[in-house]
């Protein structure tokens, strides 16, 4: 790689790491080693194609594709992602009054939610709420249409509803 | 969906992240592994023409030239002669109320536990700690043809060879059997692999910030394959006509009994039946409150699907947190348990042992 495609690359990745990194960290249910693993994967694959990838119309989108195609690859052939039988999930802390470490505590109870909207729905939600895609961009990552990913959405949001209501955590009455 | 819930989510999102730590993945490490995958890449494209070249002279299998092993690539016998107490023939299937492996070491501090055991497979789980500082040990043995690990490694081989990343390697043979480890990008992660007999797989994986491989090595190497029965915290629970065990996973966490799982086909298939759990939680996440007996109850009903949670609270004075529930996954599950208010009372007629918190007097399935 030439050295100008190289400083490029160096100041995206230097850009978009924390992002991509936390949206890895929703996507794997708060595992960081795993999102870790997932943001290596992408950015590497991302620096073989560098020469072709910076040209991209919409590199954001890009990039975000690789990760899911990262994620889904890294849940495939990892053998931590091959569940014999389903195992009982963390129990979650609720409705407890508020004490020291409560922002911890509020983020894994948050993560918690998520991770128990069904894997699709929450792909859909992560990447239009927290990647801050379009619904347009959405469908382009997922290679789906848009109405897939308005359903999609709207089941995913009613499954964390029914996970945590939105207002619990915030003191915000629906 | 209105502006004030996106906000929420919006919100929750961004703070389901605020324990994230910082991480090790700089730019300058980025363009060191990009490098590296460029190079391999290179060094693939050359090996490939090269391998071509002497196919098309006849020359390779003269010189035995190939690619480099992976579980894949050798589903035939294993190479070792049979190690005491372990079988020369895979189950075709594994009884679910009996384990067949027992770990013979593992390391100091890892206080969540947990053994799940279906008909193609059985796992053994250990762990501590979450975050950067989470350590695990998982152990699976695979049925004879076990699909989940076949597929497994067949996946991960060809998605490791679409992104040019080194995966499964061989290494040191276990008991004399050949054997692959696979190390994740962020070398936390490691598996290790082989065939206890022909078609029969084991993988140990090992999470560990500081040795994983020589963790999954040594739980390798002193695995012992002994068959013993599976025992529970309940009194025997009398199956429905019609329905058989077909899965049992127990788990605990912080050394203490947390939940019991057992898994019923009404059909053909393992996905047609229900279960029934008994949990160390809080009763009534969702659902509709009632009663059973006399007692706290809940109820989650879809009626479009034949499929419910019915969960049943104090369960007994020595775990009062503990709860039963029976999940109904099929119309076939439900006809079996003789409907809703009957799936009810079987989660009702659930019992712990006297003292659950003592193994000793736990029962067999």
């Amino acid at each position: 790689m030439h050295a100008t495609q190289r400083q490029e690359y160096v100041e995206f990745v230097t850009a978009v790491t924390p992002k991509l990194r936390r949206t890895a960290y929703l996507l794997t249910g708060g595992d960081a080693h795993r999102a870790d693993d997932v943001v290596q994967q992408t950015l590497t694959h991302l620096y073989v194609k560098w020469g072709r990838a910076r040209g991209a119309d919409d590199l954001g989108a890009y990039v975000h594709r690789m990760l899911v195609n990262a994620f889904r690859q890294e849940r495939r052939s990892r053998w931590f992602g091959v569940q014999l039988f389903d195992r009982a999930p963390e129990p979650v802390p609720r409705g407890a009054p508020p004490g020291p470490g409560d922002g911890v505590a509020d983020a894994v109870s948050l993560r918690a939610a998520l991770a128990a909207v069904p894997p699709g729905q929450r792909l859909v939600l992560v990447l239009r709420f927290y990647a801050d895609l379009s619904v347009e961009q959405t469908a382009e990552v997922l290679h789906c249409s848009t109405g897939n990913v308005k359903s999609q959405t709207a089941r995913g949001l009613a499954a964390l509803r029914r996970e945590l209501p939105l207002g619990e955590t915030t003191g915000v009455t629906r | 969906m209105n502006g004030t819930e996106e906000t929420l989510v919006r919100g929750m999102l961004h703070r389901a992240t605020a324990d994230l730590s910082p991480g090790e993945l700089t730019p300058d490490r980025l363009v060191a592994v990009g490098e590296r995958a460029v190079r391999r890449r290179r060094r693939r494209t050359v090996g490939s023409a090269a391998v071509t070249v002497l196919a098309l002279l006849g020359v390779t299998v003269l010189l035995g030239v190939g690619p480099a092993g992976s579980p894949a690539d050798r589903v035939g016998p294993p190479t070792a002669s049979p190690t005491p107490g372990w079988p020369t023939e895979a189950p075709t299937s594994f009884a679910p109320e009996r384990r067949v492996l027992r770990l013979g070491w593992q390391p100091d501090g890892l206080t969540d536990e947990g053994f799940s055991g279906r008909r193609s497979g059985q796992e053994i789980y250990l762990a501590s700690g979450t975050g950067p500082a989470a350590r695990q040990v998982v152990v699976k043995v695979g049925a004879r043809g076990n699909e989940d690990l076949l597929n497994l490694l067949l996946g991960q081989r060809e998605s490791s060879r679409e992104s040019g990343q080194a995966i499964g390697v061989p290494t040191d043979p276990v008991r004399g059997h050949d054997a692959w480890m696979y190390t994740s990008p962020s070398g936390y992660d490691v598996s290790l692999s082989w065939q206890y007999a022909p078609d029969g797989w084991v993988v140990v994986s090992a999470r560990d910030a500081e040795r994983p491989a020589e963790v999954a090595r040594r739980v390798a190497e002193e695995l012992r394959w002994e068959s013993t029965p599976v025992t529970v915290p309940l009194a025997p629970i009398p199956a429905p006509p019609g329905a058989q065990l077909r899965g049992v996973s127990v788990d605990f966490r912080s050394g203490r009994w947390n939940g019991v799982h057992l898994n019923y086909a009404a059909g053909a298939t393992d996905d047609d039946g229900f279960s029934v759990a008994v949990r160390r939680d809080r009763l009534g996440r969702r659902g509709t409150a009632t009663t059973e007996a006399g007692r706290s109850a809940w109820v989650v009903n879809l009626s479009d699907h034949s499929i419910g949670v019915y969960q049943v609270g104090e369960l007994s004075a020595a775990c009062s947190p503990c709860y039963a529930e029976a999940v109904v996954s099929s119309p076939g599950g439900l006809a079996v348990l003789g409907g809703r208010a009957a799936a009810l009372r079987f989660a009702a007629s659930v019992r712990l042992v006297d003292d659950p918190d003592d193994r000793k007097g736990w029962r067999p399935l």
